[in-house]
């Protein structure tokens, strides 16, 4: 009996195939017939597979960054901790467990409190319980039922309340109250937001300028962030003395690069397909339970609203926090060598300048944004400590948001609780 | 018929698009293949009808051959009902 169920664990131990049971679940419970239910439990798992893939050839990319940084400032080649990729591996079952936990408890808050909203934002219905994890362990809990009762609970109080506290902020840029925000520039938001409001003026739309036709080439991100990290390699490569290779450093960055892109491009193909089968599933079952949910949305939902304000908050964000991370890098200030936050600059600081928008126009989204991107980084380095052990590596890509914040506050629970269970 | 909802982001904000598509049908009683897809993709695929944000009808306006019906709002049932309406009624 032990063995069979070893073995179940085991196998739902991957990410992708514990993604796809529950899209068949989803579907099942709302009476799909068999060939779409299994068509959608093998494109879920597809798009988990594919999202790590893509995680791992960005982590790859950066990678050589990490290694040149640590063998001068650092101890030998290693950089710390598991690396996502390991930690997935050994913790994926009980991150896959803990979003369960977390979705039905996350459900009973919306039935039972007026906290009614549902966050259907499909890939953060795995990374947060995945951070939630992972500052656990690296705070030294080690119980597995703890791990997962932690990632669960921590999971539903995110999911329920930050969306909730964004609903005045989105309702302001959508004009009504059909859905609100589920997604990491939450605080980031909720910041620029608030101080749009009191150094902006509302009468100046970032909609009414008219941006230069060039400028929309920053949207397409993996062309942004494969010339960013080119840059960063290069003067990295230049300031630090060279890599280890023997092609020569502008070929070789060229390289980094356009790995960087493609990580990306990979990710949000992965993405897209996840949420097209998890989505649905998860909006089917909580429509039934919950009547009156208002569901939390991904934040690209947004940009339609306020594409100007995106391209001026992501542009932005990415000259402040750039400086910052120089700065930073230069006095090693965290100790650890920081990226461009390419990634979290366009979605998080996009988003967070939309709704800073909403409450103070052009001169609200500017000053609002430039906040925001300070916190950003502040943020982003004081997590490192708390992923050390874990998905440091990680975190430099994707951080700097919800992940970072939410993961210095527990990680300092987890602190105390570590060793207990 | 067959109806393609489009996004931008890469990030399938275009299923939203296409879940209140599929409500908006259910309403009306109309019946239609819906389908979502990223703005990349959009350009090689085959439908009589296109239905996405404003700002990409004229990068779609080219190469796709189908009818291109711009929606502000991927949530508001009404304006896809409306924009349905419109679909159907040259068909």
């Amino acid at each position: 009996m032990n063995i069979f169920v070893d073995a179940i664990i085991s196998f739902f131990r991957n990410p992708p195939f514990l993604l796809g049971l529950i899209a068949i679940v989803g579907l099942a419970l709302q009476k799909k017939p068999l060939d779409k239910i299994l068509k959608g439990g093998f494109l879920a798992a597809f798009g988990m597979f594919i999202i790590t893939f893509g995680v791992g050839v960005l982590v790859g990319a950066i990678l050589p960054l990490n290694i040149l940084y640590q063998g001068i400032h650092g101890a030998g080649d290693a950089v710390p901790g598991l690396g996502e990729a390991a930690f997935t591996a050994q913790y994926g079952s009980i991150v896959g467990l803990a979003m369960l936990v977390g979705f039905v408890i996350h459900l009973l808050i919306a039935r039972f409190t007026k906290v009614k909203t549902i966050f259907l934002t499909g890939h953060f219905l795995w990374w947060m319980p995945f951070i939630f994890v992972a500052v656990a362990v690296g705070g030294g809990i080690t119980a597995d039922w703890a791990l997962v009762v932690w990632g669960g609970l921590f999971s539903a109080l995110y999911w329920s309340f930050m969306p909730y506290l964004l609903r005045p902020f989105v309702r302001e840029v959508i004009g009504d109250d059909s859905f609100t925000l589920g997604h990491p520039s939450g605080f980031l938001a909720l910041l620029a937001g608030t101080i749009a409001k009191y150094v902006g003026n509302k009468e100046n739309s970032t909609e009414d300028l008219k941006l230069p036709a060039g400028l929309s080439f920053f949207r397409e991100v993996s062309i942004t962030g494969s010339i960013a990290i080119f840059i960063t390699f290069i003067v990295s490569g230049l300031a630090l003395g060279g890599f280890n290779n023997d092609q020569g450093l502008i070929t070789y960055s060229l390289m980094q690069g356009l790995q960087f892109g493609v990580g990306l491009i990979i990710l949000l193909q992965g993405v897209r397909m996840l949420v097209n089968e998890i989505v649905p599933a998860f909006q089917g079952i909580s429509e039934k339970l919950i009547p009156d949910a208002q569901p939390a949305f991904d934040a690209p939902l947004l940009f339609n609203y306020k594409p100007n304000a995106l391209l001026i908050g992501f542009v932005v964000a990415m000259v402040v926090s750039t400086t910052l991370i120089i700065i930073s890098n230069t006095f090693s200030i965290f100790g650890v060598l920081l990226i461009p936050l390419i990634i979290t600059s366009f979605f998080e600081c996009g988003t967070a300048a939309i709704i800073a928008e909403g409450q103070g126009g052009v001169r609200g989204a500017v000053i609002g944004t430039s906040v925001a991107a300070v916190a950003m980084v502040l943020v982003l380095g004081l997590s490192l400590t708390f992923y050390q052990a874990t998905i440091q590596d990680w975190m430099l890509i994707f951080g700097g948001n919800d992940m970072s914040l939410w993961g210095i506050v527990t990680g300092f629970i987890a602190n105390l609780l570590g060793g207990l269970f | 018929m067959k109806i393609l909802a489009v996004c931008g982001f890469g990030v399938g904000s275009s299923l939203i698009l296409k879940m209140t598509i599929t409500k908006a049908l259910k309403e009306l009683g109309l019946d239609a293949e819906v389908v979502n897809t990223d703005i990349t993709d959009a350009k090689s695929y085959r439908a009589d009808a296109i239905f996405t944000s404003p700002q990409f009808v004229s990068d779609l306006q080219g190469s796709a051959k189908a009818t291109l019906y711009p929606i502000h709002k991927y949530s508001d049932k009404e304006e896809v009902k409306q924009q349905l309406k419109t679909l159907f009624n040259q068909n």
